[in-house]
Order: C-alpha cells, then sequence, then structure tokens
C-alpha cells in the first residue's frame, strides 16, 4: 500500500510518525507544507520513520486565497508523479481541502485522523467539507465520532494517535533534552498558546517553560521560549513536564499521552463538552494558580492503546 | 449603495442558468451586477453562441483559464478570481451548477471573506467518482445561501447539516431560460435542416467521462446509437471529447456510416432547444437535458445508473437506462407505441425562479 501524507503542523508529523511506525511493510511518504524547510526541525525525519519527503510545499503566495489555488497546483503535480492508494489528513491548514478535492477527482482514498474535533479558527468550514469528502474517518475522542456519526457520517474511535506519540519518543533524547535546558522529568509547567487570553500561573510552585510555538497573547510574566533543535526534542520538552496549559487541544492530547495534567484555556460555551475530558477547561484570562494540579491527580484520558497499529490494520483492510 | 453581485459562468450548462438572474439584476437599481466569465469553454461554438442566443451581454471580465486537468483549471480559476476580488471585492459572489469554475470561484470567495451563493445548491447523484460531486458538496459547504432547484435538494443539504435558514427553494432558473427562449426556437425548425419530420426523431448527447473514456463504454453507446437510429432517426451533436475519443478508437467513420443517424457539429442553444423541442424521445448523459425534456414534457432515456436529479424521474419524463441496450430498447417500444409514462413539471420550475433568487437578495 502507498499512503501520502500532508503535513502542516508538527502534529500532523507526530501522528504521521506513529502511523509510520505502523506500517513497516508499506510505503508511507511525506509532503511536508510549511514555510521553510526547517520549521519544526525536520532532520529527525528518520526517527519518525519518514525519510522520504515525496515533495517540500512551501508556500509562495502571501494570501490565504492564492495559497490555496498553490496547494491546488501542487497537489494535482504530486498525485500525477506520484500515485498513492490514499492521502492521509491531519489537522485542517491550508493546504488541507485542496488536496482533498484533488485527491477523491483521481479516485485516491481520502483519509481524515482528524474527524469530528472543531477548531474554531478560520478554516473551520474547510475542515467540515475535509470530513464530508473523506473515504475513512477516525476520530481521536468518542464524542467526536458519536458527533459524526449523528451528522450521517460513518467514522471509527480507534484511539488517539496523538496520546500514544510520546511512547515513540527514545528515553535517550528525552534525558538529554532535559539536562541541556536544565529542567527536571515531571517537576515544570508547560505553557503553549497561540491564541490570546491564557492565563501564566503565577503560584503553581513549578518553574514555567514556554514552548516553542507559543507565539500568542498572555497575561502575566512569560518565560522566555525553549526553542528545540529538533521535532524530538519539543516532543521531549512537553512529554517532560509536569503539567500543560494550553489553548490547544491537540496537545492536551499529547499531554495526556504523557502523563502530564493538562488545562485548556478556551471559552467552553465554545467548545464541545466532551473536551472537559480531555483537560480541565478554564475560561481566557483566567487565575490559573487554582486549577494546576500536579502530575498524576488527572486522569489521563482512557484512550485504547495502539490506536496507530488498530488505524493502521483498518486502513490496510480498506485499501 | 448598490449590492455589487457578480455572477460567474465557466462553461456552457452555466450560460442559461446566470442569463435570466443577470437580467433581472441588470433592471433593478438596487443592484450593481458584474458578469463574469472564467473561460473553462472557450471554445468560440461553445460559449460565443450560448451569449447570444440567451441574450447574455459581453462579460465584464474573462479569465481564458482553458482547460487543463480538474485541479490544474481549478486552481488557474482560483487565481484569476482572487486577482478579480482585489480589485473589484463584490457583495456576492454567484455561482452556478457543478463544473470547476463553479468551486474554484467558491473557495476563493469564502477564502477572502466574500459571500458565496449558490443557483442550483443540493444536488446529488450519491456518485463520488463524478468530479461533479465533489464539486457540487464543496461548493455548497462553502455557500452563504444555496438557492435550490426543488424541495428533495434541500432534504440532501438537511442530511449533511446544512442549516435550513441558508436555503431558499427557488425553483430551476435553467426553466427560466428555456420558457423565454422556447418561442424563436420554435419558429427556427431545426430540425428541417436534417430532413426530419417533428416527433419522429430522437435528440443524443452523450459526454461523460464513464461513458466515452471507457472503450467498453463507448462501444456500448456506439451500439445503442445503432440499435435506436434503426429505429427512429437520431441526430448527435457531438462534443469535442466525445469526437476525440470516438476518434481514439477509430470508431468514428463506422458511426458516420450508419443509417439513420446525424453527426453534428456542438449546436447552439437555441438551435439545440428547438431540436428537443421537436423530438419525440431525447438520449443522454448530460444533466440539463433531463432537466429541459421534463420542463418540455418530451421522454428522456438517461444513459447513465444515477442522476443528481430524482424529480426529473420521480416527476418528470426521465428513466434511468445506463448503458443497457435492453432497458434503451423497452422505453423506445413504449415512446413508439404512446405508452411511455406522461410527466409532470416539477413545483416552481415556472420560469420564475430569478425572480425569487433576486428575491432572496434584497430580503
Amino acid at each position: 500500500m502507498d499512503l501520502l501524507a500532508l503535513a502542516s503542523t508538527r502534529l500532523d508529523l507526530l501522528r504521521t510518525g506513529s502511523l509510520a511506525a505502523a506500517l513497516p511493510q508499506h510505503r508511507l511518504r511525506l509532503a511536508p507544507y510549511l514555510r521553510e524547510r526547517t520549521a519544526f526541525g525536520l532532520p529527525d525525519l528518520e526517527w519518525l520513520g519518514l525519510a522520504q519527503v515525496v515533495s517540500w510545499l512551501i508556500p509562495a503566495k502571501r494570501t490565504l486565497a492564492g495559497r490555496g489555488a498553490e496547494s491546488m497546483t501542487w497537489a494535482d503535480e504530486i498525485f500525477a508523479a506520484s500515485r498513492p492508494d490514499m492521502l492521509l489528513l491531519g489537522d485542517a491548514t491550508e493546504a488541507a481541502l485542496p488536496f482533498a478535492v484533488t485527491a477523491q477527482k483521481l479516485g485516491v482514498a481520502v483519509v481524515c485522523l482528524e474527524a469530528g474535533m472543531p477548531t474554531g479558527g478560520p478554516l473551520e468550514q474547510e475542515r467540515l467539507i475535509i470530513e464530508r469528502l473523506a473515504t475513512f474517518r477516525f476520530s481521536p475522542h468518542p464524542g467526536a465520532a458519536a458527533g459524526l456519526q449523528e451528522a450521517g457520517l460513518e467514522c471509527h474511535y480507534q484511539g488517539d494517535l496523538l496520546a500514544g506519540c510520546p511512547a515513540l519518543l527514545p528515553d535517550q533524547v528525552l534525558r538529554q533534552t532535559l539536562a541541556v535546558h536544565g529542567l527536571k522529568a515531571g517537576r515544570y509547567a508547560v505553557l503553549a498558546f497561540d491564541g490570546e487570553g491564557i492565563g501564566v500561573p503565577a503560584e503553581s510552585g513549578l518553574p514555567c517553560v514556554r514552548l516553542a510555538g507559543s507565539e500568542g497573547q498572555a497575561h502575566g510574566q512569560l518565560p522566555p521560549v525553549l526553542q528545540a533543535d529538533s521535532l524530538s526534542e519539543w516532543l521531549a520538552l512537553l512529554a517532560g513536564g509536569g503539567c500543560l496549559v494550553s489553548d490547544q487541544v491537540g496537545l492536551c492530547r499529547l499531554a495526556a499521552g504523557a502523563g502530564l495534567a493538562r488545562v485548556l484555556v478556551g471559552d467552553p460555551a465554545g467548545l464541545p463538552p466532551w473536551y472537559g475530558e480531555i483537560a480541565t477547561l478554564v475560561p481566557p484570562g483566567r487565575e490559573l494558580s487554582r486549577v494546576l494540579v500536579p502530575a498524576g491527580e488527572q486522569a489521563a484520558q482512557p484512550a485504547p492503546a495502539g490506536a496507530a497499529e488498530t488505524i493502521a490494520r483498518m486502513l490496510t483492510r480498506g485499501a | 449603495m448598490a449590492l455589487h453581485i457578480a455572477c460567474f459562468v465557466g462553461a456552457r450548462p452555466n450560460f442559461m442558468k446566470v442569463a435570466p438572474l443577470l437580467r433581472l439584476l441588470r433592471q433593478d437599481r438596487q443592484f450593481a451586477p458584474s458578469f463574469v466569465h472564467t473561460g473553462q469553454h472557450y471554445d468560440f461554438q461553445m460559449s460565443e453562441v450560448f451569449l447570444h442566443d440567451l441574450g447574455l451581454p459581453a462579460p465584464d471580465a474573462l479569465f481564458e483559464v482553458g482547460s487543463g486537468t480538474h485541479a490544474a483549471q481549478t486552481a488557474r480559476v482560483m487565481s484569476a478570481t482572487e486577482h478579480y476580488f482585489n480589485r473589484f471585492r463584490p457583495d456576492w459572489a454567484v455561482v452556478v451548477g457543478d463544473v470547476n469554475s463553479t468551486l474554484g470561484v467558491a473557495l476563493t470567495a469564502a477564502r477572502m471573506g466574500i459571500a458565496v451563493a449558490h443557483v442550483e445548491a443540493g444536488l446529488r447523484s450519491g456518485d463520488r467518482a463524478m468530479p461533479e460531486e465533489i464539486n457540487r458538496i464543496a461548493t455548497d459547504h462553502l455557500s452563504r445561501l444555496l438557492f435550490l432547484p426543488s424541495a428533495d435538494a434541500g432534504e440532501n443539504l438537511e442530511r449533511e447539516g446544512v442549516d435550513r435558514s441558508r436555503m431558499r427553494l427557488v425553483g430551476n432558473v435553467m426553466v427560466d431560460s428555456l420558457f423565454l427562449v422556447l418561442p424563436r426556437a420554435r419558429k427556427a425548425e431545426v430540425w428541417a435542416r436534417y430532413q426530419l419530420a417533428p416527433k419522429h426523431y430522437c435528440v443524443v448527447t452523450a459526454h461523460r467521462p464513464e461513458n466515452v473514456d471507457n472503450r467498453l463504454h463507448l462501444r456500448r453507446l456506439t451500439d445503442i446509437l445503432a440499435q435506436v437510429a434503426a429505429r427512429l432517426p437520431a441526430v448527435l451533436p457531438l462534443h469535442p471529447r466525445t469526437r476525440q475519443r470516438l476518434e481514439q478508437a477509430r470508431a468514428l467513420a463506422a458511426l458516420q456510416e450508419v443509417p439513420g443517424l446525424h453527426l453534428t457539429e456542438p449546436l447552439g442553444y437555441l438551435d439545440f432547444l428547438g431540436l428537443v423541442d421537436g423530438a419525440a424521445v431525447a438520449l443522454t448523459d448530460s444533466g440539463g437535458l433531463q432537466e429541459e425534456t421534463t420542463a418540455l414534457g418530451i421522454p428522456c432515456l438517461t444513459l447513465r445508473e444515477n442522476t443528481e436529479r430524482p424529480i426529473t424521474v420521480t416527476v418528470g419524463t426521465n428513466t434511468l437506462t445506463g448503458l443497457d441496450p435492453l432497458a434503451v430498447s423497452a422505453c423506445l417500444d413504449q415512446v413508439l407505441a404512446g405508452t411511455y409514462k406522461v410527466g409532470a413539471i416539477p413545483p416552481l420550475w415556472d420560469g420564475k425562479a430569478a425572480e425569487r433568487i433576486v428575491r432572496a437578495f434584497t430580503e
């Protein structure tokens, strides 16, 4: 089986990596859609089992609409050059819908790995279309799967690929990364956000670090950003913490897999109620010192083990 | 200030859907409409004649995107549309039908925050192998206003979770064009050009990839044509794609020799409508002709396994035969014996769909 993964975010790369590890006898290639080739420290693609990049997609157009046209042209060229059996899509980023449409018209199956997960972002409408067009849908949470099934879309819940990613991280990378930054495993709080209104925990009793990719606005004194030279280092900095405060549910799921306590900052009225099973929901701007809890006190999301293996098996059968 | 409504066309079937709408918008001072042709069908016969027949003005903008793969064509439409929107920034982008231009314009408009209105929304064949089906789904979900030709389209959209508040049941705008042009089309007596008598011939159109790109299916199609022409004279205006596939399969010369079968170049809207109106029966794989025959009360045998216009089957004169020669033959028996079903005209296919659309923009 020949699979192509479009990856535009760190989480996309991690998801793809976990599937690649579960599909050793199949070919899974990567089309990274990134601002620059070194955006996420991609040299460790080999660690992810994704050594083969089918094409680098570095957008040149400055507008969202222009990048849509650019993405569609790339999709056409990539599918013409290497007709995969399936296109794997994770986060609903700006290249995702053009790739999904092109794939469907060419008879390439579209696999949606983040089905039913609202983003609230500007591409939310396109995310819904991708779900509608997808050939196979996998939801990372039973609540998301139930929502899609209610909407008449067949959807599978086989666990969360992201929650399984920290387990792929070699111990040595984790230890070395924490040592370089002078951090103790489980004894620091991680801040990661790209929106507005996150509160910096003032009295958590834990030192705070800010993860690369946290360009949003916050209240309080922000700690400096910890730069990561590679994706594995970035994951190590997250997975090594004791708790996470973030406005991104994907990061909370990753943190759940590493056993961190989690606070998701966002307007609870605008989030699905089952997000509360993934993290403690806190409205923007709220004082966070009281809601931060040490690792272990908050139950990790109950996710079946081996999501990547199960999904890989189902995809193989589907093909 | 007048509402700027940019109406887009790309391919031939789009023209008759935009024409009545554009005419009404231009008559109303509340609106400042513009007419944009993406140039997806750029052939003179395919575009210019249709514009003339429908009384459409010259486009305010012509993109000349031309042909190519689905994605390449859509990408060119998107780039050109972005450029246009940057210059003129309309309040609404009106797209029609299900061609690549429809999706390209809708996607660009949605990404630029320009409201999209889709005319002929909610149609579904259920066949994802049809590129048009992908265009329909994506365009509908990108649109703020959805103009439905029939109630079943609204049910399709509801099943996909689309809010009713975005939908307006307006009827079939193509029928507006048909009723407007029909008197002129009848007067032209196009059938006489082929030495045919009214109601004693059939009209055939075929161009869909599943019928002409597959050699086996193309062979079945030509067999059916020969079978039909042996019983009833037939006129087949050849779509460029079909001509090309017949030539590649070295089947064109043989088809030209089939007794009773007239192969012609593509016809203008007026001539084609006149030909259909005078026919005893139509065989087709196109979507528009299924609707036109239902509006005219002429039997239609659709050479497909499914249709995105089921109302033409349940209410109208259409029957899905696929490329099954026995099914075609059985229907033809009924047509010739005068026992073929008598269809009705679906609700709101009354020539006033464009009026309802214009009203929706002022609500």
